[in-house]
């Protein structure tokens, strides 16, 4: 994947509809469900998710990257009827995530680990315009910060068919956060919830172990 | 213990030192839902909770509350495997009802337009509601019965709600075995409620996090009871620890073992108790005259409390032939609890006399543990 440099302001590079996300090249990844089912490390923080078997619905997400120096902005697209409000109270919303290691050694596939970090940024179509920026050390540790603390602002249309959804952020928020240096690579992976098949918490599909992204000078 | 960090195991997140319990007697509970009013008036006021009724009265046999919880899956089973049910909604816990208030009262139109309910989701008339199946009871004629059932949460020992919950939200306090939610760790996931084979978990629309009965810890931690066990006016209810050997819920307990668990069979270890209604109303043979057993079958109990349910209401009702031939019965005496207090063991105190308390035990676990 790639995140193209590109000549717009930070208000453009927000908006899903802009033309910066025609010209910027969008990756197809292949979503799978997560390996709650017989995986011991989900069983110990819950042996009732870990017998979820039905989760991972969406199985195709759509990824691009822009900045222009000063912010970053990734676009996710999948396609998914709306789910966006909880009217009833067995209702869900949809949701996704992109998510960055910390560490040199931290991994996608168990969120983080004791000592290896991993940072995510969060979305929910219930609270459309704020994020959330999200530290995990493994499963079941999650802390959830709001993303204004990181200036994470996002933005989600539906277009009827497919939610197309940006996260933009100040490329640099210290050391305790991801940092993009442009020229650089990084490393990235996803999560995406289908909230009319009752997805939320480990119940997803995600992208696997992080791939590399290169954040064009 | 009881506040443990996120990952923590299970094991950890369910110890306590010692465990609150209940008991309530069937016998005598005449639905009038004191208990229910006195939870609601102290912790479900709020915007978001309007549907929830944590300590709730239903007629038995019903569709009990939430509607037909007990088909819902949830708990364990006979091999310990957990086993996630599903969620309620919010015609199962009993809607919101509005009503057309204006109309009726400000309108002029009093004369011709009735007080109606309509459904708070869809608008509606409601399909269903709290306590929508009250006194219909079971049994065919002329042999019809029912009585009461009132549920909360039974702060289980082997909780499911705590297993549920990724983020370690849900533990058992150390000094009393409540189980609580803490509302900042919570996400509003509702693995608990799936895991709950009581569907005393409610899930709270505006804070978006789950919420359930707290066995008014505050009241308990300065030695009152709980506001529904006190609010009783039919002295149906006894409170207590599990470690009080004195006291009169410890000897119907685990002395005389004349009380259960509603459904064992869930596998959780409940720590609220039943005493089973033991002298239902004779039934009508088919020619009209009156024998001597009672309307409900053993076997309609059995399925509410298990298998020695029985045994418990031939126990029962032996104690009550003791008293009414003016032979000594301890059992009798402890249920008819002629002292108000003595039900109440440690938690006698006046709750007139609580200290004000913060609600932030509930949100940041600094003094739950």
């Amino acid at each position: 994947m790639k995140i193209n440099r590109v000549n717009a302001n930070a208000e453009t590079l927000l908006d899903p509809t802009a033309g910066v996300w025609t010209g910027a090249a969008a990756q197809q990844f292949a979503m799978v469900p997560t390996p709650l089912n017989g995986n011991p490390a989900i069983k110990a923080i819950s042996p009732f998710i870990e017998r979820s078997t039905d989760h991972g619905k969406i199985n195709q997400l759509s990824a691009a990257g822009v900045h222009n120096g000063t912010d970053v902005a990734l676009r996710l697209s999948w396609v998914c009827e709306k789910n966006s409000e909880i009217v009833d109270l067995d209702q869900f919303v949809d949701g996704v995530a992109v998510m960055f290691p910390l560490a040199v050694t931290a991994s996608a596939v168990t969120m983080g680990s004791k000592g290896a970090p991993v940072n995510a940024w969060y979305w929910k179509a219930n609270t459309p315009e704020a994020g959330f920026d999200v530290v995990a050390e493994g499963y079941g540790t999650s802390e959830r910060r709001p993303g204004a603390d990181t200036e994470l602002t996002c933005q989600a249309m539906h277009d009827g068919t497919s939610w197309h959804v940006v996260f933009r952020r100040p490329m640099d928020r210290g050391n305790h956060y991801t940092q993009f240096n442009a020229g650089n690579p990084h490393k990235v992976a996803f999560g995406v919830w289908d909230g009319g098949n009752r997805e939320r918490s480990g119940r997803k599909s995600f992208s696997g172990e992080f791939v590399l992204v290169e954040v064009e000078a | 213990m009881t506040y443990a960090p996120k990952g923590a195991p299970k094991e950890k997140l369910k110890e306590s030192s010692r465990q609150i319990a209940n008991i309530i007697d069937l016998n005598k509970c005449m639905g009038c839902q004191s208990c229910t009013q006195a939870c609601k008036n102290l912790w479900t006021d709020r915007p978001g909770t309007e549907h929830m009724r944590w300590m709730n009265v239903t007629t038995f046999p019903g569709k009990g509350y939430p509607r037909d919880y007990e088909k819902m899956g949830g708990g364990f089973d006979k091999d310990g495997t957990p086993t996630p049910g599903a969620l309620t909604n919010t015609s199962d816990v009993g809607d919101n009802f509005q009503f057309n208030h204006a109309d009726v009262y400000y309108a002029g139109k009093g004369q011709s337009v009735h007080l109606k309910p309509s459904s708070a989701l869809t608008g509606d008339e409601p399909q269903w509601g709290y306590n929508w199946d009250e006194d219909e009871g079971g049994g065919d004629w002329p042999n019809g019965y029912y009585f009461y059932l009132p549920r909360k949460c039974y702060h289980c020992t082997d909780a499911p709600c705590i297993d549920a919950c990724t983020h370690n939200a849900l533990f058992k306090r150390d000094q009393d075995g409540i189980v609580v939610l803490d509302q900042d760790r919570c996400n509003g996931d509702r693995l608990c409620i799936e895991a709950c084979p009581y569907k005393a978990i409610y899930y709270n629309p505006v804070t978006t996090k789950s919420e359930k009965c707290v066995m008014c810890f505050p009241r308990v931690e300065q030695g009152i009871a709980p506001a529904c066990d006190r609010q009783c006016p039919g002295r149906t209810r006894l409170a207590g620890y599990m470690d009080d050997e004195d006291s009169d819920m410890y000897k119907l307990i685990v002395k005389h073992k004349v009380a259960l668990p509603l459904h064992p069979e869930f596998g959780t270890e409940p720590n609220v108790f039943y005493i089973p209604p033991f002298d239902s109303t004779k039934a009508f043979a088919e020619d009209g005259s009156i024998t001597d057993d009672g309307r409900i079958e053993i076997s309609v109990l059995e399925d509410l409390f298990g298998p020695d349910v029985g045994d418990v209401v031939r126990k029962l009702q032996s104690e009550r032939k003791k008293r009414q031939n003016n032979e000594p019965s301890e059992i009798m005496d402890l249920l008819i609890g002629r002292n108000f207090w003595d039900r109440f063991s440690e938690l006698t105190g006046d709750p007139a006399e609580l200290d004000s308390f913060s609600t932030t035990a509930m949100s940041d676990g600094s003094n739950l543990g």
